[in-house]
């Protein structure tokens, strides 16, 4: 278990890894009309979840990052084809505003389920690479 | 800019056509990570000829930069991104399967009888790469 | 309700479903309803084009210059209803195949190893790639639609991890990846001096341009691009070389996919462009109808040069790639209605010895040098005894109705060039023959030494039982099917009715629009 004994490494990761994951956050928030959205957060939120792999020896999420994959695909399809059930075209998106306490004007759209689906497929995949690569790694070292 | 930009496309695009004609799989690797930066820079360059007054559909007062070729190389990272994971797990299992990464030594192992009744011509093996001879093929490794 | 959408939603869906479904038995069922539904909606989508009418939808409701629409005509109908048939004989095929070895003398484990990892659902994934090919009106879109396609059919190839796997599949992702490369640069050029990827419009501004200022150097630049691309993943013959040594590696079920139905894809996008897009390129056709010609000999030659059946195959597969080429740039309607015939006709046959070759693989291992399985497998050898005759394209078959239209047409064209392909293709006939003759020797003909049978699976039996009954099929129709063949291509020869279904919506608030063409160099030149 003390692969990475680096002391600083592991006291600093904690809070960066909570950091990391805000920003992801509001990555994914402010990617329907800036820079961002559910690619770019996936990949904060992937790497995230290595940081916190590598210094807490711990996994962020219970399941098994592949599984990840299918059902990101599922949500980004499904709200792609729901408003071909209303009539409307495919990946048509719905949008406007609310009113919310504490945060103002928000605007939604029914494109962010879809960048949710994306937000997941990427984590999944990302993960899945890594796992991949550095299980080999490890056997290589042993 | 105008010159140095596509200057830095065709460096990148030609070192990395350089390093995908080398034999070793991981150099391969990193010669089209570069052909492929390369190539998103032209289209940067492609898309900045195109500046339009105003944009379409929209009451939105121009000048405004094209969008839609960042649209298209983020598209093009993307797929290059999930491609190169792909291509380093692949000569990752490659490397350990064969104990190389060098090209020529994974391909050029046939078995001689096996060469001498099967080539079209046996003086020179090499132009249709053989399996090898067919027992081998049964122990195959499982992904670990 | 417009269907459009479901040929690559139904794909999508179940390939998902199937990622998250523990049970062998529930993934094969879903994976066949998935099938089963794609076939449908492609006959339907395929009843309405044949009306005459052009399918479009603009995906999110974006009017067409901005935003992707799916269009279907004639071309596209055929070619869903040809993925969507043979991806469900596929995915019955792989369900039955995959339990058992892969070959003579090899363990099951390979194979149901294959089938835990995910081989139907990426098999679903390639199908929703192609399908989206197909139907995609955009050239960007057609760039994504390849790299699904491609993606998937890397996992297939490479899913076993058998040694010979990881070698051929490094080349043919490198291959691939070059090619996808020059793609999306031609794509990116594409948009920066046509100011345009939807490819209707694109034909519509290169038809103005060339109108008033003659042809462009840079357009057929950007053509040659585009050529160079499709004809790499078509594996026209200098361009193929990957193809032999890649096709025969993967689990049969996906070889016979492959062989069957990528490579058309190439050769469905070469048609797009050198039809509706850069109708002009004269050059670059007659070059491609030489690389025809070629393809067509070496592929025969190839068959020639090896021994075993799946490496034998493949460059039967590359011989009628350079057939189906010879059709399409024949430049005349004749020549594409020929080619779209042979088409259908090929896509069959190619699957059909493929699936032949599985089974021949679980008879006697890779080779087909031991003699006298006539004896035991009448069956078979009476299969490979049909197919063999279609490929080489002798009488009672559809081969020779295809291959009598290809070069017929090519001769009435005429002029020196033709008659060399035609002369070409005739001798490539006769080659195909004795390349087909020397798999009956090796394989059927002689005395028997078989000590036992082995005992073939009866889904991989029966689907290739289904795949010949609809070559004879396809001979019965041969009819219907060439009148279908003639107004796809007499569609695709016009391509007015596509462009304006496509850009009806659009024609009035183009607002934004340059006055075309966009590049400021273009006027300059020619001021």
């Amino acid at each position: 278990m003390t692969r990475y004994p680096e002391i600083v490494f592991k006291t600093l990761a904690m809070p960066i890894v909570f950091v990391l994951l805000a920003i992801g956050f509001h990555f994914f928030l402010r990617g329907h009309n800036a820079p961002g959205g559910g690619f770019i957060a996936g990949l904060i939120v992937a790497v995230t979840a290595l940081l916190a792999r590598m210094s807490l020896d711990r996994r962020l999420l219970r399941l098994e990052p592949k599984t990840l994959v299918p059902i990101g695909l599922l949500i980004a399809m499904t709200t792609g084809a729901f408003p071909m059930l209303l009539g409307d075209a495919f990946l048509k998106s719905a949008h406007g505003h609310t009113r919310w306490p504490f945060v103002g004007d928000f605007e939604w759209a029914s494109a962010a389920l879809f960048d949710l689906g994306v937000f997941l497929v990427v984590i999944g995949t990302t993960l899945t690479i890594i796992d991949l690569l550095a299980e080999d790694n490890l056997e290589e070292a042993q | 800019m105008e010159l140095l930009l596509p200057l830095l496309a065709a460096l990148l695009v030609g070192a990395g056509v350089f390093m995908v004609l080398s034999r070793a799989l991981i150099r391969v690797i990193l010669g089209l990570s570069l052909i492929s930066y390369g190539i998103n820079i032209a289209i940067l360059l492609a898309g900045a000829g195109t500046g339009l007054a105003a944009p379409p559909l929209l009451d939105v007062e121009g000048p405004y930069v094209d969008p839609l070729p960042q649209a298209l190389i983020l598209t093009a990272i993307v797929i290059g991104f999930g491609t190169t994971a792909l291509l380093l797990v692949l000569s990752l299992r490659a490397y350990q399967a064969t104990g190389t990464d060098h090209v020529q030594e994974m391909t050029e192992k046939p078995d001689p009888v096996e060469v001498l009744g099967s080539y079209a011509d046996p003086e020179r093996p090499s132009i249709s790469p053989e399996f090898g001879p067919e027992e081998k093929l049964s122990d195959t490794k499982e992904p670990s | 309700m417009n269907l459009l959408a479901l040929p690559i939603l139904i794909p999508l869906f179940s390939g998902a479903v199937l990622l998250l479904l523990p049970s062998r038995i529930w993934r094969f069922v879903l994976a066949c309803l998935a099938a089963l539904l794609c076939l449908g909606v492609s006959l339907s989508i395929l009843n309405t084009v044949l009306s005459g009418k052009v399918m479009v939808l603009q995906m999110s409701n974006w009017p067409a210059p901005w935003g992707i629409s799916l269009v279907a005509d004639g071309l596209t109908g055929i070619m869903l209803a040809l993925s969507a048939l043979v991806g469900l004989l596929t995915v019955i095929f792989a369900g039955s195949s995959l339990q058992h070895e892969p070959r003579r003398g090899q363990s099951k484990l390979v194979n149901e190893l294959r089938e835990r990892f995910g081989f139907q659902a990426l098999l679903q994934f390639l199908l929703m790639g192609v399908n989206m090919s197909f139907l995609t009106g955009d050239l960007f879109n057609l760039f994504v639609a390849f790299e699904v396609m491609l993606i998937s059919s890397y996992g297939l190839l490479l899913i076993g991890n058998e040694l010979p796997q990881l070698r051929e599949g490094f080349k043919y992702v490198v291959v691939n990846l070059i090619a996808s490369a020059i793609f999306v640069v031609a794509a990116g050029m594409i948009y920066g001096l046509i100011g345009t990827l939807n490819m209707a419009d694109i034909a519509v501004k290169v038809a103005q341009h060339t109108a008033s200022y003659g042809p462009d150097a840079r357009l057929s630049l950007l053509a040659m691009m585009l050529a160079l691309v499709f004809a790499t993943k078509a594996a026209v013959f200098p361009l193929g070389f990957w193809l032999p040594s890649s096709y025969p590696v993967p689990a049969a079920a996906a070889s016979a996919f492959f062989a069957a139905l990528l490579t058309k894809v190439g050769v469905y996008s070469l048609i797009r462009t050198f039809t509706l897009m850069f109708p002009e390129e004269d050059l670059i056709k007659t070059l491609l109808l030489v690389l025809a010609a070629l393809s067509m000999v070496v592929g025969a030659l190839g068959m020639i040069s090896q021994s075993r059946w799946r490496h034998t195959l493949a460059f039967a597969n590359i011989s009628s790639i350079g057939y189906l080429l010879m059709g399409v740039f024949t430049r005349q309607n004749m020549g594409l209605s020929a080619a779209l015939y042979y088409l259908i006709h090929t896509v069959l046959v190619i699957f059909t010895l493929f699936l032949i070759a599985a089974l021949a693989e679980k008879i006697a291992g890779l080779k087909y040098t031991s003699e006298g399985h006539l004896n035991t497998y009448p069956w078979l050898a009476a299969s490979y005894f049909i197919a063999a005759l279609a490929l080489a394209g002798l009488p009672p078959t559809t081969g020779f109705i295809a291959k009598y239209a290809l070069i017929s047409a090519s001769l009435k064209v005429g002029g020196l060039l033709n008659n060399w392909v035609a002369a070409a293709a005739v001798v490539t006939g006769l080659l195909l023959l004795y390349a087909s003759v020397e798999i009956w020797r090796g394989f059927f003909w002689g005395e028997s030494h078989a000590v036992h049978q082995v005992s073939l699976p009866a889904g991989m039996k029966g689907t290739m039982a289904a795949s010949l009954g609809l070559l004879v099929l396809l001979a019965i129709a041969s009819g219907p099917l060439y009148r279908l063949a003639n107004f796809a291509a007499d569609q695709l020869s016009r391509n007015t009715a596509y462009i304006a279904a496509v850009l009806v919506e659009t024609q009035a608030p183009r607002l934004g629009d340059p006055p075309l063409p966009t590049d400021h160099g273009v006027e300059e030149e020619t001021h």
